[in-house]
């Protein structure tokens, strides 16, 4: 009777097991990532050159609607032009790519000379979270290229978050503006602390929280938030933003500050990790 | 090699890709800041198109895995929406409505209400922000899950009985 039980039900039981291993994936992954790890490197190893190439066509495509936005604008702007000006206007186009990927790429080569106190390791995005709930991407280079978890990872500008996960030639990054994501920081202007937060809720607008501004403090929209270098993760003297916003929790009654990011997280490509921090 | 065996194969590295090109392209086609999940509208086409419990299990269990490397931060959460909803939404489907199209679909919208819903209670018990996030991530996240999944599940069936016609399945 049980095995006939059990013929009847295979499948079901089949699914609740399934269901119970994850489960228990789930714990071992919650109190430590790298847990699950080997599964990670395992699907890395097989699928990293088809993603890059895949992610190299999904910028392409990005940059070809933005390039017909930005002419839509100038054709519309400039209706009583000729076809030969729109040509130009097509080709000047064409140049301000060119030059605004040329000034990206010198502000890549210029950010080691104006943090000598960092020994940088360049890294390119390969993918970005798409859960909604997640600020999360992957990079190129993991434990192979000298990258292990909690190091600090910084753009052009500043701040973007840390390493959570390294695998041999990958890492995944957790951005500040990640739900889960704190950050000690400090007004620039008066070197107050405070701490910045990321939160779910503001995760789409790519802004984040400042919070523990103390009554006394002196903080107004336009400041620069940096990083204070309290915690363990990230130097100081890292720029963060500017205050957005100054906003009263309803329910406490005590002040936060919606945080601009200097970086902009929807179009990362190139990231650099903070291997270690020079004397 | 059987029929069978060489259509999963050839379907299995279709997904790898789709899946893989979707990751690509995921914050190129933003609406309202959400991506689809276009990987788990698959899963749930495949697991409401073709009533094979196991190969659907397998599918969920191994693209649920994929999409938890590559996105979010605990292994295990995605894997098992893909796993529960897709073997839920089959279970009842070809158990009670076979071959009715209108409830194929009806089916793709609930799962993926049930997919948008229960990730906004797992992250409001986090956030403490349940209408915040419900509001402005779960609803527009369902919304393009559905329209996408609806607009998909024609496509998949097409594709599906092209590849499964009589002169066509000679090469499988």
């Amino acid at each position: 009777m049980g095995e006939a039980l059990f013929r009847r039900n295979k499948k079901y039981i089949i699914v609740v097991l399934i269901v119970l291993v994850l489960l228990v994936a789930i714990y071992f992954s919650a109190v430590n990532r790298e847990n699950t790890l080997f599964y990670d490197n395992a699907v890395s190893f097989v699928s990293r050159p088809v993603s890059q190439f895949m992610t190299f066509v999904g910028n392409k495509f990005g940059d070809f609607f933005d390039y017909f936005k930005d002419k839509k604008r100038l054709v519309e702007e400039n209706v009583a032009l000729t076809d030969q000006v729109t040509e130009l206007e097509h080709k000047n186009a064409q140049l301000s790519s060119y030059e605004a990927e040329n000034e990206r790429l010198r502000n890549m080569l210029d950010l080691k000379g104006k943090n000598p106190q960092f020994d940088l390791i360049a890294s390119s995005v390969i993918s970005k979270d798409n859960s909604n709930y997640y600020g999360t991407f992957l990079i190129d280079k993991g434990a192979n290229h000298g990258i292990a978890t909690n190091m600090a990872v910084m753009g052009t500008k500043g701040l973007i978050g840390y390493v959570i996960e390294t695998g041999t030639n990958w890492a995944k990054i957790q951005t500040i503006i990640d739900g889960g994501s704190s950050a000690g920081c400090m007004v620039t202007r008066t070197k107050s602390v405070a701490v910045t937060n990321g939160t779910t809720a503001l995760l789409n607008e790519g802004l984040l929280s400042m919070l523990y501004i103390s009554k006394d403090m002196s903080i107004v929209e336009g400041d620069i938030i940096e990083t204070s270098g309290l915690g363990q993760i990230y130097p100081s003297g890292i720029m963060i933003g500017r205050v957005k916003e100054l906003r009263k929790d309803d329910s406490t009654q005590s002040q936060y500050a919606i945080i601009q990011p200097v970086e902009d997280f929807e179009n990362i490509k190139e990231v650099f990790v903070i291997a270690k921090t020079l004397e | 090699m059987n029929s069978n065996v060489r259509y999963n194969i050839i379907k299995s590295i279709s997904f790898f890709l789709l899946f893989l090109l979707s990751q690509a392209m995921g914050p190129h086609i933003k609406i309202l800041g959400v991506t689809p999940n276009f990987i788990f509208l698959l899963v749930l086409i495949a697991s409401l198109v073709e009533n094979t419990t196991y190969a659907n299990l397998f599918y969920a269990l191994v693209f649920g895995s994929f999409f938890d490397v590559y996105n979010g931060k605990i292994f295990g959460i995605y894997t098992v929406l893909f796993v529960v909803i897709s073997f839920l939404a089959s279970e009842i489907y070809h158990k009670y409505f076979e071959d009715m199209t209108a409830v194929q679909v009806l089916f793709i919208v609930l799962a993926t209400f049930l997919y948008s819903f229960v990730i906004c209670i797992f992250f409001a018990f986090r956030d403490n922000s349940f209408i915040q996030l419900f509001t402005q991530i779960s609803l527009p996240e369902f919304v393009y899950n559905a329209l996408l999944g609806i607009v998909l599940f024609f496509i998949y069936k097409t594709v599906v009985k092209r590849l499964m016609s009589p002169r066509r399945s000679r090469y499988f």
